[in-house]
């Protein structure tokens, strides 16, 4: 059975939902009927309550992977009913169960967990859960949860280290990573786990290494303590919970190491679906070439349209200048008639256009105004990708344009420097 | 991520037009070359502007600051910001850093190649190398090339480069896009001011147009 990833993660796809992976789970829970293959699934999910509805992905995905299971498997269903007593003991077991259950299955479930495991307690029950269980059959249990998408989400809201980079990663992960859910083995290598994370955080860089040193030492803490329902203990809300898979090398230089490849092959898939005609292409260094290539090609285009403009310019020189500059003078702020023709360019949903902010302006329509309003919209018609006309958008922001150009006409073109001038960069936060 | 960009496309044109006016105002230039550098800085400050407060905003608006000939209009831009912009971000620790990390790539370059003479010194005088060795220097290779590219990317590493990266491709087709309506918008509006015959710019229009879907 091969569990084990590949090393050059080249086939690592962010959603993926490792079906094996998921019998894993189930059994040692033991509501999973291991004779009844098949597709007898009613049984353990009644015993779930609040996720009726996961009953029938789950257990299409529970059953071929447990068809599929190698013979060690078994030896799970002998060692359960002994202790299957234990669980229901445990109060609130079911539903912690039933939580986890609807992290391992599927990527789809993604809403779903991020609003259930969105606060603290969560997660401290089901580290709780983890440690109870880990703690009755060893190291079977390899649970799947999204903590890390919680930890990395809370910590980009919270923690005052991110920059922009980690609070993308954030966006990102929590939206993608459920498909690495991964979660550290707890009582293993706790001691030994210390040890190694100091000696591997020296390798990563970021907050990453922080984050596992800390759950490494947390875990190791919650092994000492062996409470389980510690909440102190528990995450502090910034690290990254790490579990071996099956199979798998339990090393905390290879789980780390594992994060940081899953974070990459994250990241590249975003930039597959950025980079146009990166669909096919698979591997870190093609990617990476096509990414070179691109932004060379988007780098080149930026000078060459900078000179066409300014080749452009002579000719007409302030004029067009002067006209959009007071067109967003005049705008203040709020949407005016150029933002509306760029808004036109790259969303069909447009901002609703505020012409009550323009001043009224001169009645009079000037002739100059009309080349300029076929002009804007040209570009309009010709350059709209999403087929969404919008035809009253650009009535509306016709009749601005012209009082707009009524105004620029009349109004004085150094006082407007001057406007312009004083008006500092509000986009650029410092 | 990318939730609003309504608004950066209004903050970068902003930007772009207050870009031109400052450096039209400050030093009128004459050459295409000049205008031509003035408009890309007026358009890359724009798009920093617009796209807020990241990795990559911060170390172009540094680099550009840096140069002599665009400080006067960075200074024009920004005001009382521009102080605060180039003194916080062009300290030395940066520079630091940067040596560091220069240090531990040749020592892993070094321990690389060390590895392959002795492998090669074993199985005589070709060197195998397995196929990961190469995709890994492959990898290493092009990485730096991206460093190169994004701004400020040599300090960063792996995921972050990528998300970097992918950020700063995205904003930057922004910028082509919004300086190709731009420019589209000029153009058309140069050739009605022409004052030709009444078909002539509908079919100059035209060929704009077709340009335009070709080009998309």
């Amino acid at each position: 059975m091969d569990l084990s990833e590949s090393n050059g993660l080249e086939k690592r796809n962010g959603d993926r939902i490792d079906p094996q992976l998921i019998p894993q789970f189930g059994a040692p829970i033991g509501m999973v009927p291991v004779s009844g293959a098949g597709t007898g699934t009613a049984s353990p999910f009644p015993l779930w309550p609040g996720m009726p509805n996961l009953s029938n992905p789950i257990s299409e995905s529970f059953n071929p992977g447990m068809l599929n299971q190698s013979s060690n498997k078994f030896p799970y269903s002998s060692v359960l009913p002994p202790g299957l007593p234990n669980f229901p003991s445990e109060p609130g077991f079911i539903e912690r169960a039933a939580r986890l259950s609807c992290f391992s299955a599927n990527a789809g479930f993604n809403g779903l967990m991020n609003n259930s495991i969105s606060n603290q307690a969560q997660k401290e029950e089901l580290n709780s859960m983890n440690i109870g269980s880990g703690s009755s059959h060893g190291n079977q249990l390899k649970n799947q949860g999204s903590i890390d998408n919680n930890s990395e989400t809370n910590e980009g809201a919270e923690d005052k280290i991110s920059n922009g980079d980690n609070a993308n990663a954030n966006g990102d992960s929590s939206q993608n990573d459920s498909g690495s859910k991964k979660r550290k083995r707890t009582n293993q290598d706790g001691a030994m786990g210390q040890g190694q994370a100091s000696m591997k955080s020296q390798e990563e860089a970021g907050k990453q290494t922080s984050e596992s040193k800390k759950e490494v030492d947390n875990n190791g803490s919650k092994n000492t303590g062996k409470n389980g329902k510690d909440a102190a203990d528990v995450p502090k809300g910034d690290y990254i919970h790490v579990r071996a898979r099956r199979g798998q090398a339990t090393n905390s230089h290879s789980l780390a190491e594992r994060v940081r490849r899953e974070k990459i092959s994250e990241r590249m898939k975003y930039l597959q679906e950025l980079v146009p005609g990166c669909s096919k292409v698979t591997g870190k260094a093609v990617m990476l070439d096509e990414i070179i290539n691109y932004v060379q090609s988007l780098q080149r285009q930026v000078e060459f349209l900078s000179m066409k403009l300014a080749a452009v310019n002579p000719r007409l020189d302030l004029n067009i200048e002067t006209l959009l500059s007071k067109d967003i003078l005049q705008g203040r702020g709020a949407c005016s008639s150029t933002v509306g023709f760029t808004h036109e360019m790259f969303h069909s949903q447009l901002l609703p256009s505020q012409p009550g902010l323009l001043p009224p302006g001169l009645p009079g329509m000037l002739n100059p105004s009309d080349p300029f309003r076929r002009a804007i919209n040209t570009p309009l018609s010709a350059m709209n990708p999403f087929k969404d006309p919008n035809p009253q958008m650009s009535t509306t922001w016709q009749d601005e344009l012209h009082n707009v150009m009524s105004m620029n006409f009349a109004t004085n073109p150094s006082l407007s420097t001057q406007e312009i001038a004083t008006k500092p960069s509000d986009g650029f936060q410092l | 991520m990318h939730v609003t960009k309504e608004f950066k496309k209004k903050t970068f044109l902003k930007q772009l037009l207050l870009g031109l006016h400052v450096s039209n105002s400050i030093s009128n230039p004459i050459s295409i070359q000049q205008r031509k550098n003035s408009i890309k800085l007026s358009a890359d400050l724009a798009m920093a502007f617009a796209r807020g407060r990241t990795h990559w905003t911060h170390a172009l608006i540094t680099k550009l600051g840096q140069k002599e000939e665009n400080k006067s209009t960075l200074k024009g831009i920004l005001g009382r910001r521009y102080e605060i912009l180039m003194a916080r971000y062009s300290c030395p620790l940066l520079y630091q850093k940067v040596q560091r990390r220069k240090k531990s790539v040749t020592s892993y370059r070094f321990s690389y190649n060390a590895q392959k003479r002795r492998s090669s010194a074993l199985k005589g005088s070709c060197v195998r190398v397995s196929p990961s060795v190469v995709a890994r220097n492959l990898e290493n290779r092009r990485t730096k090339v991206l460093k190169r590219l994004v701004p400020g990317g040599e300090f960063l590493n792996g995921s972050s480069l990528l998300s970097e990266a992918l950020d700063y491709v995205i904003s930057l087709k922004a910028q082509v896009d919004m300086m190709k309506s731009l420019w589209r918008a000029t153009q058309v509006s140069s050739s009605s001011n022409v004052e030709l015959v009444p078909s002539a710019p509908l079919q100059k229009k035209d060929a704009s147009c077709t340009i335009a879907n070709s080009e998309e």
